[in-house]
């Protein structure tokens, strides 16, 4: 939670705009873009749009974030007013241009500064239109956009309706809830088709995932589900599903080959799968992948690193790299409502039994000067030590008598925004997670599972590839 | 269908899509150049009108943009004030910038935050150059109307010099971004005609740029009725005369374009002439080259080339895109032989049917004009292979591509004559079809036409205009 300071004790740190000044505004849009038939009836005035499409339309390289998304446009009368009209002729309009599955009502600040109700809203539109309509009472003055992203499957598993006889429930069916699906790529097609397949080794079948780019009729089916699997981005809304009395079970981090195998073990044993099923599952898949995950470690061993991502994703990809023998200099964890260093490092513990060396440099909610920090000084002609291509490994890095930093890193993982912000460092950037609008993919790149583990790799391999190579003897 | 609920537009842009004043005004404060901080008085959502990438919060300082990041508890319970003040302070403290911008949001708004009063007291207090601008997005203006308000806030401190004897040769370029290559033409042709070029006045001018506004006599600028407060402002303090060209786009806009300016500042005619004959003598030959080599084309097809224009699809601040309601390249392509229609993006009402064709045709535009709601429904508009190109913004590719029409993105095409070959280069680059042939046209986005039949049933959308009782009008 962002707290006000006094104005007294204020800095300027605390009037920087940085990565998670993104809100749950549009943390509700995004979430909402990755449901393909779902309208985003954004309550706002004319600016707020840029406030959502213009943040992914160079992210998403495949669907334009402008088509299912629109706003009320409410001017002063209207809110002196209180008036929804104009709120509601939108809806009717496009709802009857589009044939949304569902609409959802992203409110803007002004909105909840007046404490609007939308509940005659939703029913008036619901008769008039037919589809479901849903308001995300998110609040953006202190969570964020994984926040707002949170609070919308929440307010959508609210608006289903369950069934109360165990006869609609399908006892070989799960859903998978919290998967971040920022873009229409192959990244995440990639990802959604490898959970699914890894689930079908335990012969369970997960028709809804929330969300995965798929229409509403096929995101409804979660109701038909027998157990909800909420992946880390989803973790807070285990408190819908306990209210709704829906068996659920808060997941770790499907990635590396530690995670993915408690993610098999941790589904499994809930749902008394057979253990030897379980083993079955995980043998054929790791006997399949041995012969590259050894050239993996024999490429990336002692290779250094850093990454930027949000606490579930860091972990993840601190585990997944750690696993190869690659070593962390650099950590910056982004956004701050699914944690910061405190929760990347439980989950580190919890997830992959592994921890981080006590010598790598930790950023928590950086703001853009932080980042761009970490690139050091230097003379002209100095070359960085990125450059020196030795290896280490954990135990020599720290010890070797000088400080580590980013400056060491040999490869960076993470968004656009720190790419940018570090450029001068010239350090090989594969780009990951939101937003990526330099690295777009056309064929299936997950990085979660089995499957996403080698891809992952394979990619900082390829980053690493890079450095000095133009030519001439290697 | 949505309301239709038409907002004051500016005379000169009449088509363009309405803004928030607030957006506008990052927007354009985020490309100016200078030693300048952009304060945002608002709660956190509204920074997030700025692009996070490609190095847009950043300038001279490490932060260009910051923002007071309010808190639900300090909008309600009225710290906002104090908050400013502090903030303010801060700014002066680590960088003393020459000028600190005020932005007020929808929310400070509404809660009435005094950010004139603020800003005065602290700028005073502190010694430091401050101004507050009351924006929001609560009662939407027109983007033309925004830029007017910047330049005149931004020109009000330029001085009159002392008439040297050059003054009256002295041009100001106004609302006409230019890059290197187009400047370069500028000064060369203006020199040849015995005058100067002061300064460009543009999205990414300098603070300095503006307070130098007063070496020149003339402002040259794209109308007609753009930059009206501006005009009046620099008439009034700057003693200058405005001179409306068209964009100089292709030949004849290019030749338009010097003639006007050649005219008001008493540039004889043959000296017009001459300094622009080279350069027109290579852009004429490269329009020629391209009507040559589509014949053929022409030919087989049995009808002129077509294009579908595109206006009303972006919200720019750019007067060389905003300016002449978005026409001002429609010169350039009919002269290269296509024959065009208009795709206009706005409300279907009958209204505003009527409201376009009269734009139009004050404009002397005598085009047959459809009216779509949506960007997301272009594509129902589009009779798969009725054009050969569609000119307009690149986001509606996912629409133009489901019909196999090739996209010409408006931004892409050049000011002058030297570029003419290159535009033509762009124009036939998109056109080639090789690409296409490998894919069936299929629409997949979801809608329809709506009104557009029962409209067009009605005469709207065609030249000459219909007038009630069947009567013909406009000056088609």
């Amino acid at each position: 939670m962002r707290d006000g300071r006094p104005s007294d004790e204020l800095t300027l740190d605390d009037l920087v705009i940085r990565s998670s000044s993104h809100t749950p505004f549009f943390g509700v849009y995004l979430a909402s873009h990755a449901i393909s038939d779902a309208l985003c009836m954004c309550h706002a005035s004319v600016g707020c749009k840029v406030k959502t499409e213009l943040h992914l339309c160079d992210h998403d390289g495949i669907a334009d974030a402008h088509n299912r998304r629109r706003y009320s446009q409410f001017i002063d009368e209207d809110l002196i007013s209180g008036s929804t009209e104009q709120l509601e002729d939108e809806i009717r309009a496009w709802q009857a241009r589009q044939k949304s599955g569902v609409v959802l009502i992203d409110a803007s600040t002004p909105i909840s500064l007046q404490a609007q109700d939308m509940r005659p809203v939703i029913r008036r539109m619901e008769e008039r239109t037919g589809a479901d309509v849903v308001h995300v009472p998110a609040r953006n003055y202190d969570d964020d956009l994984w926040g707002g992203y949170a609070k919308t499957i929440g307010a959508l598993l609210k608006r289903q309706r369950w069934p109360e006889d165990d006869d609609e429930v399908a006892d070989d069916e799960v859903s998978v809830i919290g998967y971040p699906f920022d873009r229409y790529e192959a990244d995440h097609q990639g990802n959604v088709t490898e959970l699914r397949r890894l689930l079908w080794a335990l012969g369970l079948k997960a028709r809804s995932v929330l969300f995965a780019g798929e229409d509403y009729q096929t995101l409804k089916r979660v109701t038909r589900a027998r157990s909800h699997l909420l992946l880390p981005w989803a973790h807070s809304q285990s408190k819908v599903l306990r209210k709704l009395k829906r068996d659920h079970l808060r997941t770790v981090m499907p990635m590396g080959l530690g995670g993915t195998r408690r993610w098999l073990e941790q589904i499994g044993g809930h749902l008394n799968v057979d253990p030897r099923r379980i083993e079955r599952a995980i043998s054929a898949e790791t006997d399949r992948i041995k012969p590259m995950m050894e050239l993996a470690r024999r490429k990336l061993s002692g290779r250094r690193f850093a990454i930027f991502a949000e606490a579930p994703r860091a972990a993840g990809l601190l585990g997944t790299l750690l696993e190869v023998g690659m070593v962390p200099v650099t950590v910056g964890v982004l956004h701050f409502s699914l944690g910061g260093r405190k929760a990347v490092e439980k989950m580190l513990r919890q997830w992959f039994d592994v921890e981080v060396p006590g010598f790598t440099q930790w950023l928590e909610d950086p703001t853009p000067a932080e980042v761009s920090a970490l690139v050091p000084e230097m003379e002209t002609g100095t070359v960085y030590r990125n450059r020196d291509t030795a290896r280490h490994s954990v135990d020599s890095v720290g010890p070797a008598g000088r400080e580590v930093g980013f400056g060491d890193a040999q490869v960076a993982i993470g968004t656009t925004i720190e790419r940018e912000l570090l450029a001068d460092a010239q350090v090989p950037w594969v780009e990951h997670g939101y937003p990526s609008e330099g690295r777009h993919y056309l064929f299936p790149a997950p990085w979660l599972g089995y499957n996403g583990t080698l891809r992952l790799l394979e990619q900082v391999m390829m980053g690493l590839e890079q450095v000095g190579r133009g030519g001439g003897r290697r | 269908m949505a309301r239709f609920r038409p907002h004051r537009m500016y005379p000169g842009a009449l088509l363009a899509q309405e803004s928030c004043t607030y957006q506008a005004m990052t927007e354009l404060l985020g490309r100016l150049r200078g030693d300048l901080v952009v304060l945002i008085h608002s709660d956190r959502d509204c920074a997030n009108v700025l692009p996070k990438t490609r190095g847009r919060v950043h300038n001279h300082h490490p932060y260009k943009f910051l923002c007071t990041n309010l808190t639900e508890d300090e909008m309600v319970t009225g710290q906002g004030n104090r908050k400013l003040r502090r903030s303010i302070e801060l700014v002066v403290e680590q960088w003393q910038p020459e000028l600190i911008v005020v932005l007020s949001t929808c929310p400070t708004v509404m809660i009435g935050d005094n950010i004139k009063n603020v800003t005065r007291k602290a700028g005073r207090d502190l010694g430091v150059r401050a101004v507050a601008q009351i924006t929001h997005g609560l009662k939407p203006k027109s983007p033309a109307e925004v830029v007017d308000i910047l330049y005149c806030t931004l020109s009000a401190a330029a001085e009159k010099t002392s008439d040297d004897g050059d003054r009256q040769r002295r041009l100001n370029l106004v609302g006409i971004s230019l890059d290197r290559d187009e400047r370069a033409e500028c000064e060369a042709i203006a020199a040849a005609m015995g005058l100067e070029l002061n300064a460009v006045i543009d999205e990414r001018a300098g603070t300095a740029d503006f307070l130098g506004l007063g070496r020149a006599a003339w402002n040259v600028h794209p109308g007609p009725n753009m930059l009206i407060a501006f005009d009046e402002q620099c008439a009034e303090r700057l003693d200058q005369q405005a001179i409306e060209v068209p964009l100089p786009y292709g030949v004849t806009a290019t030749d338009a374009f010097w003639r006007r300016i050649a005219a008001a500042t008493g540039v004889s005619d043959q000296v017009c002439e001459r300094a622009i004959a080279e350069r027109r003598a290579g852009a004429q030959s490269a329009i020629e080259g391209f009507r040559q080599r589509t014949a053929g084309q022409v030919e087989a097809a049995g009808r002129p080339l077509k294009l579908a224009y595109n206006i009303g699809s972006v919200r720019s601040y750019d007067l060389r895109r905003i300016a002449l309601e978005e026409l001002g390249e429609l010169p350039w392509l009919q002269e290269m032989g296509f024959e065009c229609k208009l795709f206009i993006q706005g409300p279907q009402h009958a209204a505003n049917w009527d409201r376009v064709a009269a734009v139009l045709a004050d404009l002397d535009v005598g085009l047959e004009f459809v009216l779509f709601p949506d960007p997301g429904g272009l594509v129902h508009f589009v009779e798969p292979g009725e054009f050969d190109l569609f000119y307009g913004a690149r986001f509606l590719r996912d629409q133009l591509t489901q019909v196999n029409l090739p996209l010409l993105h408006h931004r892409a095409p050049r000011l002058g004559y030297d570029t003419v070959a290159a535009n033509v280069d762009l124009v036939e680059q998109a056109m080639r079809q090789d690409f296409y042939r490998h894919f069936q046209a299929r629409v997949t986005s979801q809608g329809d036409t709506e009104q557009l039949d029962e409209m067009l049933s009605q005469g709207k959308g065609q030249f000459p205009i219909a007038q009630p009782g069947g009567a013909a009008g406009g000056k088609a």
